[in-house]
């Protein structure tokens, strides 16, 4: 009982105003909305309480963790709770289920990692699992909303592409951290351009095709970018080439053209995001009304339940931003774009800190999935870039999304606690 | 691999700052255009949250209120269907019209009080409360001048001269606004057009009520002298046509100008505006608000004296000079004629709302009579008055008098083709003394203004005038 009172005080003391937080919130949403037909105080009650049991158990397990990560996850999670129940509240209890299980499969995660670097050896049986189960979604797979994403055991449903994101982190960074002097040194040079060896990067190469693949049999467009990017991401960091940057961008680029070209879905999204009010009626319906409630958010936005970003089809899973800028106004959404970058920039202190280089690219690789998400998603419900159907990360409803999150997050916690200041 | 963990650390930053950029462009920037987009849900439950303001009539009465709807917000109620066409409408379904479309800006409360005051509100969220508006109708001539056309179609327009101000404003026939969710698909087909505005968007030939500012021309062009003498022994004979000297009684040799207007004697019409020419004529009805986009509170068409891309010739010029030709004129714009007549030659601004108050009933704006400009001399006003009162008692305008009091006047029966029956029109002011009211009476194809509506003008300056 000891360690309980005398560590992580700081995460205590932060995880105290998330709670205050959360209540207030709770009160103005049930103010707004009384007719709602979800129990408010019970949900968020529970959710507390389940956040409290997290810390408690990350206090005996990874005492050293860093204690930023967890309270600034538990707003989010807090956030995405309560914009569930104002949006979609049929679909609250599942959603507060899932953060449940994504707590549970957080504490296991953080006690079953240890030291984190066994995780190195297992590389290739994470590729493999990964492309076994792209294989057996593309055969077996659910079709929902024209996607097939889904592989399902009963009345279980997973979304496969969340559980390669993790797959293909640990395999980048244990290949990556392996050949890293290697990508560095070996230079091959043609007509004065200095390329990189071709035989390191046939792997990287087999990622490109399988992103690509994803594109086509899962059609899955946000998927394939984040999967992209985080590639790329682990790649430039690794070998310290920007020339890698600029042939993987152009590669990305390539694949959407083609698949621009082949596939009407894809030249669907993107001439609706290149002229969405000519359309908004049909296609653009969705970003129309979308664009619609950021707009009348405002500078203060509409009042937390107050918004009509309800109209919005799927706005619990792919506009919950859209939502939030409604009803929060630029000032809330701000904030949030605010904590996403705390997060991120928290992870890549935890990053720097690493004492090993598999360490230091599997620390990258998580904040870059948590990251791309947050960029991709916020910006499509912007019409910045074509809408994806990527979740907004620990907000959106979504299970599968919600618990690789969450093991993202211990991954994070247990790299912090074996930081060193090997590089400051 | 530090240098390059801090160099992407800089492009994510750098990526999240960008998303701030797109909130900017659409929450400040682009936010105005959107909000106001047809097609954004929020533009349509705005209405039906606001407690929008009261319309009221002149001496106070209750035209339009906002009570709370059931299901929560507000429902528009209205208190005159013969104003509906007027007032408008606003419905979540068909949308906004008249009145309740041109003022919403007040009604809805979104001026009025200062930008402290408003984001105040947005910060209380409360329900925003509209600014009421004050009409310049008087209920009992409106209530005269509807109930005097009754369910025929046409128009009935009552103007103080001195001022402007609409009195009265009848379209015929009209409906209910409180069920328009509920009939609208039906009133859109019906083929009575009630949710037409007959008054400011019906577009008539004026028939002999135009002779009026044929003969305001040739007086102000000065090719006619006030106490100028005609004949018409056999008709006027122009590009091959003949226009007849019908309404001349028997054994008549010559007559005077008064006469020739109280007689509507076409022929001398059509032979006066040929010798002053088609400059002249269209200088005068220029004056008058013809061929001019005046403003006014609903919307109002403009008034003709020709096809677009048409010239006057002859033939035209002397047919437009008894009011058939080419011209297409909004019963409005005859009330504005009459109004000029009475108010010395000066044509003043029409106009709906008196005022516009804040629900504390503070007064917000209020629209004093403006002049829009001298239409002709008070000298040819005061002789066209007195040209009018010979009309109304010697000539066919016998049914517009009223017991007691000079009325002016003038009957039209336009001609609308071939066997088709004329719509019947008239234009009225008095007390001759000091005009008070300026009338314009429109039955579509109601048969002689003299048999038809010149008992409703009659019917209208009596109500006005409290005999």
């Amino acid at each position: 009982m000891g360690v309980l009172l005398r560590e992580r005080w700081q995460e205590r003391s932060l995880l105290l105003f998330v709670a205050a937080g959360t209540i207030a919130a709770m009160a103005e949403l049930e103010g707004a909305l009384p007719e709602l037909p979800v129990d408010i105080w019970a949900a968020g009650l529970v959710f507390l309480l389940a956040v409290t049991a997290a810390h408690l158990a990350v206090t005996v397990l990874a005492p050293r963790a860093d204690q930023t990560l967890l309270p600034m996850t538990a707003m989010l999670a807090a956030i995405g709770l309560i914009f569930v129940m104002r949006l979609e509240p049929d679909q609250a209890m599942r959603q507060l289920q899932w953060n449940g299980i994504g707590l549970v499969a957080m504490v296991t995660a953080l006690a079953l990692l240890g030291d984190v670097q066994w995780l190195r050896r297992y590389k290739y049986i994470a590729a493999a699992g990964g492309l076994g189960l792209m294989l057996l979604t593309a055969v077996f797979g659910r079709e929902i909303n024209g996607s097939r994403l889904w592989l399902g055991i009963g009345s279980f449903y997973f979304q496969v592409t969340e559980l390669m994101k993790l797959l293909l982190v640990i395999f980048l960074a244990g290949y990556l951290a392996d050949r890293r002097l290697l990508l560095r040194a070996a230079v091959r040079r043609w007509r004065g351009v200095s390329l990189p060896a071709l035989p390191y990067l046939a792997p990287m190469g087999l990622i490109w095709v399988l992103t690509f693949l994803v594109l086509i049999w899962q059609r899955d467009l946000g998927a394939t970018l984040l999967l992209a990017g985080v590639t790329l991401l682990l790649l430039y960091v690794a070998s310290g080439r920007t020339a890698f940057v600029i042939v993987g961008v152009s590669l990305v680029i390539i694949d959407v053209l083609i698949a621009y070209h082949l596939f009407g879905y894809v030249q669907g999204r993107i001439d609706v995001w290149l002229h969405p009010f000519s359309q908004s009626d049909a296609a653009g319906y969705q970003i129309t009304q979308a664009l619609y409630a950021v707009a009348n958010g405002s500078v203060l936005g509409a009042g937390l339940g107050r918004g009509m970003a309800t109209v919005i089809p799927a706005v619990h899973t792919d506009f919950v931003f859209a939502a939030i800028a409604e009803d929060l106004g630029m000032t809330g959404a701000f904030g949030l774009i605010a904590l996403y970058l705390l997060v991120v920039l928290r992870g890549l202190r935890v990053t720097l800190r690493q004492p090993t280089d598999f360490g230091m690219l599997l620390a990258l690789g998580c904040v870059g999935i948590l990251a791309l998400q947050a960029l991709v998603i916020i910006a499509g419900n912007l019409a910045l870039i074509p809408i994806t159907g990527i979740t907004l990360p620990f907000i959106s409803y979504g299970g599968s999304s919600l618990l690789i999150n969450y093991v993202l997050l211990a991954v994070l916690l247990r790299l912090s606690s074996l930081e060193t200041d090997r590089i400051t | 691999m530090t240098k390059e963990i801090r160099r992407a650390a800089a492009a994510i930053t750098l990526a999240f700052v960008a998303l701030t950029g797109g909130l900017i462009w659409w929450q400040i920037v682009r936010a105005g255009a959107l909000n106001q987009q047809p097609g954004n849900p929020r533009v349509i439950a705005a209405t039906e949250r606001t407690d929008r303001g009261t319309i009221f009539a002149a001496n106070g009465a209750v035209l339009v209120s906002s009570e709370p709807a059931a299901g929560g917000g507000y429902q528009r109620i209205y208190h005159d269907r013969t104003l509906a066409a007027t007032l408008g409408y606003l419905s979540t379904r068909y949308g906004v019209a008249g009145l309740e479309d041109t003022l919403n800006r007040h009604l809805s409360g979104q001026t009025g009080g200062s930008a402290r005051d408003q984001i105040v509100s947005d910060l209380l969220r409360d329900a925003p409360r509209g600014n009421d508006v004050v009409l310049t109708i008087e209920p009992r001539i409106q209530a005269a001048a509807a109930e005097a056309l009754g369910d025929r179609p046409g128009a009935v327009v009552a103007i103080d001269p001195r001022t402007g101000a609409v009195l009265a404003i009848v379209s015929a026939p009209t409906y209910d606004p409180n069920r328009i969710d509920l009939d609208a698909a039906r009133l859109l087909l019906d083929p009575g057009r009630p949710l037409f505005n007959r008054a400011t968007q019906g577009q008539y030939p004026p028939g002999s009520t135009f002779k009026t500012v044929t003969a305001a021309a040739a007086l102000d062009s000065g090719t006619h002298a006030r106490d100028a003498r005609f004949r018409c022994p056999s008709g006027y004979a122009v590009g091959g046509f003949v226009i007849a000297c019908k309404g001349i009684p028997p054994g008549t040799r010559d007559f005077d100008f008064a006469h020739a207007f109280a007689w509507s004697v076409n022929a001398t019409f059509a032979e006066m505006a040929v010798k002053m020419g088609a400059g002249a004529l269209i200088q005068t009805a220029r004056a008058l608000g013809f061929e001019e986009r005046i403003p006014f509170d609903i919307p109002l068409t403009v008034s003709r004296l020709l096809q677009p891309g048409r010239s006057f010739d002859d033939v035209l010029l002397a047919n437009t000079g008894f009011g058939q030709g080419e011209l297409a004129v909004s019963p409005l714009q005859m009330a504005l004629v009459a109004a000029a007549v009475a108010n010395d030659g000066m044509l003043m601004q029409p106009r709906l709302v008196y005022e516009i108050r804040s629900p504390d009933g503070e007064v917000l704006e209020r629209h004093e009579p403006a002049a829009i400009r001298r239409a002709m001399s008070p000298e040819t006003a005061a002789t066209l008055r007195g040209f009018m009162e010979t009309a109304v008692r010697e000539g066919f305008g016998g049914k517009a008098a009223v017991p007691g009091v000079r009325v002016g006047g003038k009957t039209g029966t336009a001609e609308i083709g071939a066997g088709a029956q004329t719509h019947a029109w008239f234009i009225a002011i008095a007390p001759l003394e000091q005009p008070s009211i300026a009338v314009a009476v429109v039955v579509e194809r109601g048969g002689q203004g003299s048999e038809v509506a010149a008992p409703i003008a009659g019917a209208v300056l009596k109500a006005a005038l409290g005999r």
